[in-house]
């Protein structure tokens, strides 16, 4: 990984030197990774460890009163991370999305489905003529619901968790987007949506071959979809590589004090440490300009 | 950073004759829905359920989202009124003649709860510390030094510092409310404590601690607890026994039957969904 900041062409979501900053605390401290389509990327951390702050980054969604610094790159195109809200959409519209935690307050009550998909299409510029109910029934229907029509006309409140994460999914995916963000976006549901959902993700990566970045407490989520995964400690990523190889050995003392916990959760013995500390560079914290 | 492994499955030599810190006798709930234009729809949630807690026991409670487990936990906290039936603490009934909820001190005492929701379930006014003294002021009628030293306690048995105690809510994420809300359940010393998904959105490096305190608890103090939850790898992990809601009935089952592919089909029907739902440990 190049600490040179320089972004990696072949990949789809290449970030270097991300930095974020509450006044004079470093909350996110030079992170590096790439991420690459028709793949899947997971990124584990407890919660402050910045990984929220590192997608949020990427969407160009940071809050207004968090320093940033650093080089984000999609489809070998440089994001702005800040700016005003329209500058930001327009650069990222038609290539990543992102889906969120607890979809139940991420739509609005008051307006349905119908009026969801033809906002969201028209803040992207989709034209009217193309902005019809045959397209959004037909993304509905990739998300796995049989009977699209009769999901046009719901509330957010008269549909399940995972129903509305689906819909969440459906709207993502309107926008023919090549990469999707997915922050915890199965947390809050029951094991049974949840994996539903995973499903759906996992055929979305191997029939629209779009990147996925999955960000997680939950190892099992990482052990059922992801290649790869990044692990993120108070704001650094403190290991990285294949998943089958973390899971087997991990290298950092935090990475193996997570796998200690999630076997545990399995009644399995945990993995011994790899005894070669051969890690990547700690990057040093970087004060921002 | 190390993890203990202090709830390594031991098993817990269960006392028949223990009372009965929490029961629900054949209780029956029901909702009822709209009715604002045209008539209210009856939506019975549980159908004649009957549980009973004896104390130093962990009971798992495993249901689908939306099968009437938290309300059951509701009615036995006493925060709702079942249709029929009754529910008892320490042996006594929680409503009166009429129906309505009438808890005496020792009983709200017996039973704490901690809900999913840890920022919907602390006053943003109140400082972590304050949260924390409340129950402690009410039930221990502790003040000055000795109540700050008690919080201080407390805020260390559940992993933050005694220096937090004079941080708002807001300044915290929510694992560590979480945990602070966990803090105040504990504080009065209660006999049964419902965790009402209580664990399901915390890292697991905080779920492993949480899971060791609370089974310490367990084994020093003979806390009971109702343990609610979708994640059968946590029931697994804690529970004595298990119960699963289906259909407004509580059914039990063997946890043990989920292991193998004989035991799964004698499972009833949400439950088995959830068993072949699970996520693998390692990558496949």
């Amino acid at each position: 990984m190049s600490c040179t900041g320089k972004t990696n062409p072949d990949a789809y979501l290449s970030v270097r030197r991300l930095c974020i900053a509450s006044g004079a605390k470093l909350l996110v401290q030079g992170v590096d990774f790439d991420a690459h389509k028709g793949r899947v990327t997971g990124l584990v951390g407890e919660s402050g460890s910045g990984k929220s702050l590192t997608c949020q980054a990427v969407m160009g969604l940071l809050p207004h009163e968090l320093a940033s610094d650093g080089v984000i790159a999609l489809d070998g195109k440089h994001m702005p991370l800040k700016g005003p809200s329209s500058r930001i959409r327009k650069a990222r519209s038609g290539h990543a999305a992102m889906i969120l935690q607890n979809p139940m307050s991420c739509f609005d009550p008051v307006f349905t489905i119908k009026s969801h998909f033809r906002e969201t299409l028209a803040a992207h510029g989709v034209p009217k003529r193309e902005n019809t109910p045959d397209r959004w029934q037909a993304e509905l229907a990739e998300v796995g619901f049989p009977a699209p029509k009769t999901i046009l006309p719901l509330y957010p409140f008269q549909m399940s968790g995972g129903m509305l994460q689906r819909v969440m999914i459906a709207l993502a995916l309107a926008l023919d987007v090549n990469f999707l963000i997915a922050d915890e976006a199965t947390t809050d549901l029951d094991a049974v949506s949840q994996s539903r959902i995973l499903d759906l993700v996992e055929t979305l990566v191997r029939q629209r071959d779009i990147g996925v970045l999955l960000v997680t407490h939950d190892l099992s989520v990482i052990a059922r979809l992801a290649t790869d995964m990044l692990v993120m400690h108070d704001g650094v990523i403190v290991e990285r590589g294949p998943v089958r190889d973390i899971f087997q050995a991990p290298a950092h003392e935090y990475t193996t004090a997570l796998l200690a916990a999630h076997y545990r959760l399995y009644g399995m013995t945990p993995p011994e440490r790899r005894p070669d500390p051969a890690l990547q560079p700690t990057v040093p914290p970087r004060s921002l300009q | 950073m190390s993890i203990k492994s202090d709830t390594a499955p031991r098993p817990i030599v269960r006392d028949q004759t223990a009372e009965c810190v929490l029961e629900a006798r054949s209780i029956t709930k029901t909702y009822s829905r709209g009715g604002f234009f045209k008539k209210a729809e009856e939506v019975a949630v549980l159908h004649g359920v009957d549980l009973a807690i004896r104390a130093g026991e962990c009971v798992g409670l495993i249901g689908r989202s939306g099968s009437g487990k938290s309300t059951l936990g509701r009615i036995l906290l006493g925060l709702e009124t079942p249709t029929s039936g009754e529910a008892c603490i320490l042996g006594h009934r929680t409503t009166d003649e009429k129906g309505r909820v009438r808890l005496n001190r020792d009983q709200r005492r017996a039973v704490q709860v901690v809900f999913q929701d840890a920022l919907g379930s602390v006053n943003p006014r109140l400082t972590a510390g304050d949260i924390i003294a409340e129950p402690l002021r009410n039930f221990e009628n502790l003040k000055g030094a000795q109540l700050t030293e008690r919080v201080a306690e407390l805020l260390v048995h559940v992993g933050l510092s005694p220096a937090d105690a004079v941080k708002h809510p807001a300044r915290f994420s929510g694992g560590q409310l979480q945990r602070i809300s966990i803090a105040r359940a504990l504080a009065p010393r209660p006999r049964c404590i419902i965790l009402d998904e209580a664990l399901s959105s915390l890292d697991m490096l905080v779920q492993a601690k949480i899971l060791d305190l609370l089974d310490r608890l367990r084994r020093e103090d003979k806390v009971a607890y109702l343990f609610v939850t979708h994640d059968l790898r946590l029931v697994k992990l804690f529970c004595d026994r298990s119960v699963t809601m289906e259909q407004g009935h509580l059914v039990p089952f063997d946890i043990k039957d989920l292991a193998n592919d004989q035991g799964k089909e004698t499972l009833p029907g949400d439950l088995r969904k959830l068993a072949s739902a699970m996520l693998p440990a390692v990558p496949a």
